[in-house]
């Protein structure tokens, strides 16, 4: 995680920079051919564990996107009475990371369960990506896998009978920290939020809200939520007053301060 | 991939650039912005004096998406379970009514005590607007990027605060040009196959 600092235009045209090595890179393995394919591949390993008869890693490609980035998608065959439960697949990054070696390194983990016995296991999905000629150490440094949709494809085969395929898709995400061309605040509070804990039967003494009760802040009625919204508006109106009133008894103190020093200023 | 569905893919995407370049030159006018904060609405859960939302940006970024930018103030004393952090989308959509509505979870500990602590939670709704169509809105997902999780200096207040950028991604069916099997199962051929037509650039 990087420290983020807004309105430099120096590390935002240092994006711009960035960027431009991610499109060529893009466009590179849109021209792609066969020895550079042969080359590319030797590359990347992809490597799976946990695999039964039921759950196993067809194929993994890499693909250039319509939407202009770089894509891994992975295929698994799952056997009709194989659960996944699509929200519990995870990907983590390989803490084995060198600056000097820079590589992509991920697994991305896919529990399954039977439906049948309940018996649970995992596959797991290694892909490393090194630098090559054509992604090379720049656009290696500059990019973050992150998962985006899963899909459980069905697909019927007509001689070995209904066939399910999970589709899981990995882009290669450019890791861009000024990458905001122009915004709008929807919510900015200038001045610290204070919480009126008097009013949330919620929180315990120390202001806290306890593990018990953040576990179903998700189940709040639309009532409660609108109760909430009216008291944070009150609050905020609240200190918005007491800032007006604290700026003019400022303005007021100056002026007499003000006065004063003139007041010396004509005597002596 | 045939040909037909590649152009598909590609008139889907210039819909969305269309809104992005939209939404672009919105911002610059103060009654539209108006309308586009009037379709977005955001809700927080579970603030305190330790840990809130400290702002909501809509932000169009420089590698052509449109994101939701919150950026969370944290004391020193609390800690975010940064690796924690979930969005799940609502799962619902109406054809008449569409709408893009998630929940981002944010769990955490007070430094020091791993019983204490709770989930600053954040509702975000984005309706139907005049750049933020329907075809807009029933082709896009909101996907939270752990990547893109940041540390920002507060310049006035010289605190440190987390970002958390949530993407407004296209979600395509049919989203490549070609592709380059890199594997395949035991047995059939390991050597690449390209597929795919070639074309210009992004």
């Amino acid at each position: 995680m990087g420290v983020f600092d807004m309105g430099n235009s120096r590390l935002v045209q240092e994006s711009r920079n960035k960027f431009e090595i991610y499109t060529a890179v893009y466009d590179t393995l849109q021209k792609l051919r066969g020895k550079q394919a042969k080359e590319l591949c030797r590359a990347i390993k992809v490597m799976s564990s946990g695999e039964t008869d039921c759950i196993y890693l067809t194929s993994a490609e890499l693909q250039p996107t319509v939407t202009g980035r770089v894509r891994i998608q992975h295929w698994l065959a799952i056997a009709d009475n194989i659960h996944v439960d699509e929200d519990a697949i995870e990907l983590k990054l390989s803490e084995r990371i060198s600056l000097n070696h820079p590589k992509i390194h991920y697994y991305l983990s896919v529990p399954w369960m039977t439906k049948d016995s309940g018996e649970t296991g995992t596959v797991t999905v290694e892909v490393l990506i090194g630098p090559n000629k054509i992604i090379d150490s720049s656009f290696i440094s500059m990019v973050s896998p992150v998962l985006q949709e899963r899909e459980t494809l069905y697909l019927t085969d007509l001689d070995d009978g209904p066939l399910n395929q999970l589709e899981i898709q990995v882009n290669l995400e450019p890791d861009i920290v000024h990458n905001a061309i122009t915004s709008i605040d929807l919510l900015n509070r200038h001045i610290p939020f204070i919480k009126n804990s008097a009013t949330d039967p919620r929180r315990t003494s120390d202001g806290s809200v306890s593990a018990n009760d953040s576990a179903d802040t998700g189940s709040e009625s639309y009532e409660e939520l609108l109760r909430r919204i009216e008291d944070h508006i009150k609050i905020g109106q609240e200190l918005t007053r007491a800032v007006a009133r604290w700026r003019t008894m400022q303005k007021t103190e100056e002026n007499i301060q003000k006065a004063e020093r003139d007041n010396r200023d004509a005597w002596f | 991939m045939d040909n037909i569905t590649v152009k598909s893919a590609k008139a889907e995407f210039e819909r969305y650039r269309n809104t992005y370049r939209a939404l672009s030159s919105m911002l610059d006018d103060p009654e539209q912005r108006k309308v586009l904060m009037n379709a977005i609405e955001t809700v927080n859960i579970g603030e305190n004096d330790e840990i809130y939302v400290k702002k909501v940006q809509l932000r169009l970024s420089l590698t052509g998406r449109v994101c939701m930018c919150y950026t969370v103030f944290c004391s020193n004393g609390v800690e975010v379970l940064a690796d924690r952090i979930i969005l799940k989308e609502s799962g619902e959509m109406y054809a008449y009514d569409p709408e893009i509505a998630y929940q981002l979870r944010i769990p955490w500990v007070y430094r020091g005590s791993l019983k204490k602590g709770g989930i600053l939670q954040n509702g975000t709704r984005i309706s139907l607007c005049d750049p933020m169509d329907w075809d807009f809105i029933t082709t896009t997902s909101a996907v939270f990027s752990k990547s893109a999780l940041r540390w920002a200096a507060d310049r006035e207040e010289e605190e440190e605060q987390l970002e958390i950028w949530v993407t407004l991604e296209p979600f395509m069916p049919y989203n490549t040009y070609k592709e380059l099997t890199i594997t395949s199962s035991p047995g059939s051929s390991m050597e690449p196959i390209m597929e795919g037509e070639k074309e210009e650039g992004f």
